[in-house]
Formats: C-alpha cells, structure tokens, sequence
C-alpha cells in the first residue's frame, strides 16, 4: 500500500509541476489553455476585431466526427497521405485506403428525443416553429460555418434562462421566452446565442467529460472485482493497483467536472454571446435587443438563485434533522453518513462559484457592452426593432390554443396541490381542447387528476392518449409503465418500458426501471447484465441500478 | 360608410401599420424617467434613434443622474440633453435606470436532470 501512496504523491507532484509549467508559460497553448479554465478571463479580450472574423470559414462537422477524423488521420495518415501523393508514388501504401470512422463511434444523440426527456413538455406548433426557423435561416445566412443543421422547437417551460441547445443541432426555446421578448430582434439574438454553440461545435469536449466518468465508473468497478479476487487468492496487489487508478480517476473527476469543465463551458458561453451578437447584427437585426434579452435574463437568474438557496436551506436543515434523531437513538452509521452527506453539501457551496457554467448575466452584459463599443459602436446605422411578425405568429389561433391549454394544464396541477379536485378537473378539460387533445403536458395534468380522484382506468386513458401524439413525453412512458405494473398489466409495461428505451437511445433513468422488472420477471441474468451496464456507462445511476438488480423497487419517476 | 371604411384602411396603411413596424411604439423595455449609471470609461453619442454615431467623450463629463427625453427607450436608444444639444445613447452604455422593470419569475421544475450535452442560455442548478 506505501507502493501505491508513493505513486499517487509522484503523480500529484507531477501534476503541480505541470501546473507550474502552465502558470508561467507567457504565451502559446498553455496560455490560451489557462485562459480558457481561468474563471476571471474574460473571451472577448483573447482576440482583436470581431469574433465571427476569428472562426475560420468551412462546413459545420457533426460531434465527434471531426475527433473520428483526427484519430483516423492519426492512425491512418501514412495511407492517406500517400494518397494524397506526398509520401511518394512507389509507396504501396497507397493503394490502402484509411478506415472509416465506425457510424456508432460517431453516433449523436437525437436532439428532440433529448429535449422530450430534460424538458419533457415539447409543444408541437408548425406555425411558431415557421416562424422561429426562419429567424434562424437569416442568423445562418451570415455565418462563416455553414450547413448546420440548427433548428428550433418551442418547449413549455416557464424558465426564460432555459433555452437550450443540442448536439445534432436542435434547439429548445421555452415559450417563456416567447411571452417575454419585446421584438424580433431581442428573439433573433437568443437563437443566434444558441445557434452558436452548434457552430461552434461547442458540444465536442462533452464526450471527453462522459469517457473520463466512464473511466472512473470501470476502475471503480474493477476495485470491487480486484477486492474480491485478493480474498480469494490472497495476493492484494491487484487490489491496490486498481485502488491507485480508482483514487487518481475520482481526483481527476473532480478537477473536470467541478473545474476544468465549467470553465471551458463558461468560455463557450462567452463565445456564444460574442458570436450571437455578430451574427444578429449582420443579420439586419438590431443590436441593442441583445441588452433588453440580457436583462431579462438577470432577472431570472436573481430569482432561480432565490429558489436554489430556498432549496439548500430547506436539504441541510432535513440532513441535520436526520443526523440529530440518528445520534439520539444511538444509530452512529446513519449520523456518520449524514455528517458525510453534510459535509458533501458544504464542499458542493464552496465550489459553486467556480463549477457555475455562466458567469452571472450581469458580468456577461458588461463584456458585450465593451464589445459593442469596441466594434460595433461605429456601424452605420441601427436597423429599425421590429416585433409584427412575433405578435403575429403568439396570435395565431394555433399557438393561442398551445399557450391556454398549458396554461389550463397548469392551474390544473396547482388546484391538484390545493387539493381542489373538482376545479381541477375543469381545468383539466380545458387544457385537452382542440389540437392539445394528445399533448403531453395538458394530458399529464388530467392524468394526475384523474389518479388523485381514484380513478385509475381513466388516468391510464389519459396517458395512452397523450402517447399517441406527436411528441410525447418522456415521463409519459414512465408514467404509464409503472401504473400498467400496478394494475398487474406486466407485459405492457415491460413493453412500454423498453419502446421508450430504444426511442430515447437507453436513457440513464430508465436502467433501474427495466433492471427492477427484469428481476421481479425472474429475469435475473438480464438484470445483472443491464446493471453492469449502468454501473459503468452511468456512474450516477449505479448505486439505484445496483438495487434494482436485488429486487428493490425504486420511484425514479418523480415527474 | 364604405368610403369611411376605405378611409380607414388607407390611414392604417399609410401611418399605423408603418409606425407600429418600426418598434418605435413597441421596443420592448419599461419607460424610463432617467439614466442612473453607465457603462465604459467612453459613452458613444448618436444624433437620432438609428444613425450613426456622432461622437464620443468621456463618462466623466456626464452628469448622473441624466434626464431621459425621448419616451423610453426608441429603438435600442435613449434620447439625453448634454450641453444644450440632444444626442441618443445606446442600451447597451446604460446600466441602470429608474424604471420598474418587470421581473422575469424561475420555476425550476419540469426539469429531469441532464444525462446528455446541452448548452443554454442559463441554468437553474
């Protein structure tokens, strides 16, 4: 074991060399990698002129299409540059041509499905969808990166600062957004921020954060099996050495998740505002929306701020309840853990500030302004602000009906809270009319109703009729799964259950579910299988998924 | 009465429709009484609502708080008076004003933890 500390105090030594290295390196990559990772830095002061003049012009790559092509230059580039003719003609080489990238190496997770799933309520609005596509089309006409495929889908969200945007170039706008932006021009500067993030090919470093939590999920993993293999044969060296790669992965982890990665988020969000102030500028819009779009979004940050303290405050004082009753009843391991969960808490606050992906909207605001005067003060002139055509399209009788069934769905779920059933079945019933009949959200809200009233057969109606709609929700499947599981309907559910995991390409939340009805279907060889899988692809989940597989059920559907 | 109804939608052609199109009745932003705070060590000065720039001075030579003239902000743009002459300054130069801006209310719900990349515009964790 002193074998193993030494290596790890080698290693960190290693490390605060490096670091040093990095901090006093005055320029080159080191330097433009400090500034990435340096909370303080800010983008706009990296770069002289515009930032649309700094992004090299080129067709847009997909995610990890561009890494595949680096590796497979790497790996391949003594054949594809003899192919190119640089290597010399005699080289027989030349005749190989470089492996393709494997189509699952370079697979993208489906936006839409994805947004189905974080925001669950996706409206289904052709008319708003027009309308925003076609802001999105004069944004992407002046764009140096060219073929993206960015397009937009109205969720319905309430949060204004819950916009966002995907790999494969789908992009969530909540109606909030839409019920609070003034003109067009304020709209067009959100989507060109979120737009950004796809040109920019901003999602690529993610799969390096998610193959670093594998990595740390497998050596967790192979502690255990180390662990076991020692008992058995009495030689712990693997055990140790699997020990050591686990403790530097969680180190590491650390770094990335808490530091590295919000920072080089908090840059990308600095691009994106840098960028979509560009881009709504040289699309004819007016460039002082963007400031009316910032302060809005100030003051939704001030107030999720407000919630999230709420929040804190209301988890500590339930962990110190929990740790107060534990010690008195002389149970000191579930005090102990409690201190531990405390304690977690406590160096959670600490890093907030620096694991934050934005920097607050008011220092955001501050750096656009300064490029706003740096660049684009002397303009010719200030196109005129327009909001005709958003009026129009929130007019519409279409996007009427969406705005008032939500609303309905709404009051519906409040009045359930309130515990006025028969208001909120009225309310129910108004959010189902005309073309919400199968929407998710206004289906959800009498669903509840109905399961609060008792009435199970019409909750599961309910459901069913929202899954035949053109974008159901997530937590519509789950839903629907676990009553046809209590109401003894097995083999729907299971079916259910495994049509959402393959339409939403195997989502982390929904292993336990199968893993718990696979074990209670006696199918203990698919539920130890799947629970390894979770175990390693979603370290998060191994602990629920690792229950499951014993045959303990689990509420993961909270919606 | 038809000829009423002509005249009617001759005027809405002609003046309203044109004058709600350029923003000018619709910009977005609560009215404001005066500046209280900018932004920049240089503040750019506009001769009207959508022209280009005139000059610019030093922060330090305005008075704050600055009386706005113009009925709110006009197109991105806040008319002020600075040594007897009125110039327009940008939004984006202005940090504070006196007016009651409608507060934009979090929910934070409805949302499913992310087990996948997004990028948005903020967050609520």
């Amino acid at each position: 074991m002193r074998g193993t500390v030494a290596e790890l105090g080698g290693r960190i030594a290693m490390s605060a060399v490096l670091a040093a290295v990095l901090t006093l390196a005055p320029h080159g990559p080191a330097f433009a990698f400090l500034d990435s990772i340096n909370p303080f830095a800010d983008t706009k002061d990296e770069f002289e002129g515009k930032f649309i003049d700094s992004i090299e012009p080129g067709a847009w790559v997909p995610p990890l299409e561009r890494l595949a092509r680096e590796h497979q230059a790497r790996s391949g580039g003594q054949s594809a540059g003899a192919a190119s003719g640089r290597m010399g003609e005699d080289d027989d080489s030349a005749a190989v041509p470089a492996k393709p990238p494997e189509p699952a190496e370079i697979k993208i997770p489906d936006g839409l499905a994805f947004l189905r799933i974080t925001q669950n309520w996706v409206a289904d609005s052709p008319v708003m969808e027009r309308y925003l596509n076609g802001i999105g089309a004069r944004l992407l006409a002046t764009s140096p990166v060219t073929g993206a495929p960015v397009r937009y889908y109205v969720t319905a969200s309430e949060d204004f600062g819950l916009a966002e945007a995907l790999p494969d170039g789908a992009v969530g706008i909540p109606m909030a957004i839409l019920q609070n932006v003034g003109t067009e021009d304020e709209l067009a500067y959100i989507l060109a921020h979120e737009a950004a993030h796809v040109l920019l090919e901003h999602h690529d470093n993610d799969w390096f954060q998610k193959l670093n939590q594998n990595f740390v999920a497998a050596a967790e993993l192979a502690v255990g099996t180390a662990a076991a293999l020692a008992q058995q044969f009495g030689d712990n060296r693997l055990a140790q050495a699997a020990l050591a790669v686990s403790l530097i992965g969680e180190g590491l982890l650390f770094v990335t998740d808490k530091g590295l990665f919000p920072s080089f988020t908090r840059e990308q969000e600095d691009e994106a505002d840098l960028l979509g102030f560009d881009l709504t500028v040289a699309a004819g819009y007016n460039s002082q929306a963007a400031f009316d779009a910032m302060e809005k979004l100030q003051s939704w940050q001030e107030s999720a701020a407000v919630l999230k303290a709420k929040k804190a405050d209301t988890q500590k004082a339930q962990i110190e309840q929990e740790m107060g009753s534990a010690a008195n009843r002389g149970d000191f391991a579930t005090a102990f853990s409690g201190m531990v969960k405390r304690l977690g808490f406590a160096a959670d606050e600490a890093t907030d500030e620096i694991s934050e992906g934005h920097r607050d909207a008011e220092s955001r605001t501050e750096s656009l302004s300064d490029y706003y005067f740096r660049e684009h003060a002397d303009d010719d002139a200030a196109p005129l602000m327009r909001n005709v055509e958003l009026l129009r399209a929130l007019k519409s009788s279409e996007v009427a009906n969406i705005v008032a069934g939500y609303g309905h769905a709404r009051q519906a779920l409040a009045l359930l809270s309130d515990g006025k059933l028969s208001e909120a079945q009225k309310a129910a019933g108004q959010a189902v009319s005309g073309r919400m009949k199968h929407d998710s959200l206004a289906r959800y809200a009498f669903f509840k109703t109905r399961l609060t009233q008792g009435k199970k057969a019409k909750a599961i109606a309910n459901l069913e009729l929202a899954l035949k709609g053109p974008r159901p929700a997530f937590a519509i499947y789950r839903q629907l799964s676990n009553l046809y599981w209590e109401s003894g309907r097995r083999a729907e559910s299971v079916k259910v259950l495994e049509s959402a995991f393959e339409e939403f390409d195997k989502p982390p939340p929904l292993y336990p579910d199968i893993i718990y009805r696979a074990f209670s279907l006696g199918d203990t060889r698919k539920a130890n299988m799947m629970s390894l899988e979770c175990g390693v692809k979603h370290r998060d989940m191994r602990d629920l998924c690792q229950k499951a597989a014993q045959g303990l059920a689990i509420d993961t559907a909270q919606q | 009465m038809g000829a009423w109804r002509k005249t009617a939608a001759f005027l809405a052609v002609t003046f309203v429709i044109p004058y709600l199109a350029t923003g000018q009745f619709w910009d977005g932003s609560a009215m404001a009484a005066e500046i209280k705070k900018l932004r920049g060590s240089k503040i750019v000065l506009y001769g009207d609502p959508k022209g280009k720039k005139v000059k610019t001075i030093s922060a330090k030579e305005i008075a704050l708080p600055l009386a706005i003239l113009s009925d709110g902000a006009v197109n991105g743009r806040y008319q002020v008076e600075l040594s007897g002459r009125k110039f327009w300054i940008t939004k984006a130069q202005v940090k504070e004003t006196d007016a009651k801006n409608s507060k934009i209310t979090a929910k934070c719900q409805d949302i499913a933890k992310a087990h996948a990349s997004s990028r948005g515009l903020g967050n609520c964790n």
